[in-house]
């Protein structure tokens, strides 16, 4: 047990140096956040403040999975540091954990910047029910990030590949804003998109209202953490190819 | 001294996806306590034969152990007992050496206090010790390779695996991993390096291996292999030189390589040429390599 934490805490020590050296990429995460924010209240007041908060946990917990620890594992492909690691002691799961736990740092700084909003003005509920499901979502989107790293033969192309996921499922889905107020069956059919059924299964667990019955966005969310997991469980090679 | 064989490989092949195979039939043994080194031109499977051997790849056919255990069946065990520096390594532009042993060592599940303590040794074998605090992207290309190099030496595994640790390194660095390379052994541990360098491996090898088109072709001692080819000397000749048809010689445009069985067939060559300048050298591992590789149409 502690040489498995040794393992994980080797690995986060080391992706994380990163993040520790170049600090302003925290900066422009919490400036994203804060960005966010302000543009919510502005248009939309207090209902405003209830879908940034969940927005900005889903789409946060979105970022960190699919991008960074892709981007990471891609990044130790391309210097071979990859193989390096795997001819060692250490599992698939000290790796990718150490690698994971690494990126939460974004999400701690995040957090910094949206607690305080949230408890300004009144949305700790939203906060908690997003965090919740934010867990589901941050599972699936790391399954997801790895399948990239692994599938995209060019090591140098899986951030071109995780951004743009990463940013679409982001911003266009109803992330930031309700489901509810798109026509007719697209609000159904949105759901298929993990963050879009994220997003709704926070808002309608802390009670901010509901756009479609409660067992789509669940079933989708589910559909999506076995999928993402099968498909993890499938490319992942730790040598022995 | 030998002890007990570290690595013992039988007809290892490895065939890609594409159906090209990367090795076809190594067989390979390697002691502890001995440098074994892998030479061969490029493509001959060098590389391939390491990845099964430290269980990136997984072989197409033969077996092999390692320290004891079988690469197939056994590898979690194999990876316990092993530690690789790859060909073309580059660590983290953002990490210190410091940081890059003491991590490695952490996910090998040393404690910090331990992993510090090794980094701080290794090191300073491989002369790194100053520049500790310093940022990999701060560093020299051979200062960058010496620290990969260092975080498997700290690893404290019995078996070492070394793809082309030299190429990028300067005089003193190669020198300097070379020391720590043969101190690595006498404390009975054993390493398998590839590389193209032929001094290096008459150098630093206990026994080479020649692989030419993913086969094991030749394996002995440097000097075993240097008494395996018919000729002992070689005259090197700057300038042109008729008449020697009938012996091995070696065009290099306006120079002229002539291979004698004895000194005095070298002398007596050296004596028969009337222009240019004439250097006596003895055989080394390279025309042991090129009469492998000609031999078999390379």
């Amino acid at each position: 047990m502690r040489k498995s934490f040794r393992m994980v805490w080797g690995m986060t020590y080391l992706a994380s140096r990163w993040i520790v050296r170049q600090p302003i990429w925290l900066v422009q995460s919490v400036a994203i956040t804060v960005g966010f924010f302000v543009l919510l209240y502005v248009w939309g007041g207090r209902a405003g403040v209830s879908n940034f908060v969940v927005g900005a946990v889903i789409a946060g917990m979105w970022g960190v999975g699919i991008n960074l620890v892709g981007q990471d594992i891609g990044w130790y492909r391309l210097m071979k540091l990859y193989d390096m690691f795997v001819v060692t002691e250490m599992r698939p799961v000290h790796f990718i954990l150490g690698v994971f736990l690494s990126s939460m740092i974004f999400e701690a700084s995040t957090l910094a910047a949206y607690l305080p909003i949230a408890l300004a003005f009144g949305a700790v509920r939203e906060l908690v029910a997003a965090l919740l499901v934010g867990v589901a979502e941050l599972t699936l989107a790391t399954f997801l990030g790895l399948v990239v790293a692994m599938r995209v033969s060019a090591a140098t192309n899986v951030s071109s590949v995780t951004n743009t996921l990463s940013s679409i499922l982001q911003v266009l889905p109803p992330v930031f804003y309700p489901a509810y107020l798109l026509p007719g069956v697209i609000k159904y059919a949105v759901m298929v998109v993990p963050t879009a059924a994220a997003a709704e299964l926070a808002r309608q667990l802390s009670g901010v209202g509901a756009s479609v019955p409660l067992l789509v966005p669940l079933l989708s969310l589910c559909a999506w953490v076995i999928t993402a997991f099968l498909a993890a469980n499938k490319v992942v090679k730790w040598g022995m190819m | 001294m030998v002890r007990e064989y570290a690595i013992m490989a039988e007809g290892l092949g490895k065939r890609y996806p594409n159906g090209v195979w990367g090795a076809r039939n190594v067989n390979l043994t390697a002691g502890y306590g001995e440098v074994v080194v892998l030479l061969g031109p490029n493509g001959a499977g060098k590389t391939t034969t390491v990845g099964m051997l430290t269980t990136l790849l997984k072989p197409s056919k033969g077996s092999a152990l390692v320290a004891g255990h079988d690469v197939v069946k056994e590898y979690v065990e194999v990876r316990k007992r092993v530690a690789l520096c790859p060909q073309d390594v580059s660590i983290d532009a953002n990490w210190t050496p410091l940081e890059a042993v003491v991590g490695y060592l952490m996910l090998r599940g040393f404690s910090r206090g331990e992993a510090t303590e090794k980094a701080k040794y290794w090191l300073e074998v491989l002369g790194l010790w100053d520049v500790r605090h310093r940022l990999a992207r701060t560093l020299s290309g051979g200062q960058r390779k010496r620290v990969a190099v260092a975080m498997i030496l700290a690893s404290n595994t019995p078996i070492l695996f070394l793809d082309e640790p030299s190429v990028g390194l300067d005089v003193e660095g190669k020198y300097k991993v070379w020391r720590a390379l043969r101190g690595f052994v006498r404390e009975g541990r054993c390493v398998v390096m590839t590389t193209h360098d032929m001094r290096e491996a008459q150098l630093v090898a206990d026994r080479v291996i020649m692989i030419h088109k993913g086969i094991t072709v030749v394996s002995g001692t440097p000097e075993e292999l240097m008494r395996a080819i018919p000729h002992r000397f070689k005259v090197i000749v700057k300038g042109s030189v008729d008449g020697l048809d009938a012996r091995k010689i070696v065009r290099l445009g306006d120079r002229v390589v002539i291979y004698a069985q004895n000194r005095e067939e070298a002398l007596s060559i050296a004596g028969s040429v009337t222009a240019g300048s004439v250097t006596i050298d003895e055989v080394d591992l390279e025309d042991v390599y090129l009469e492998v590789v000609s031999g078999r149409g390379g």
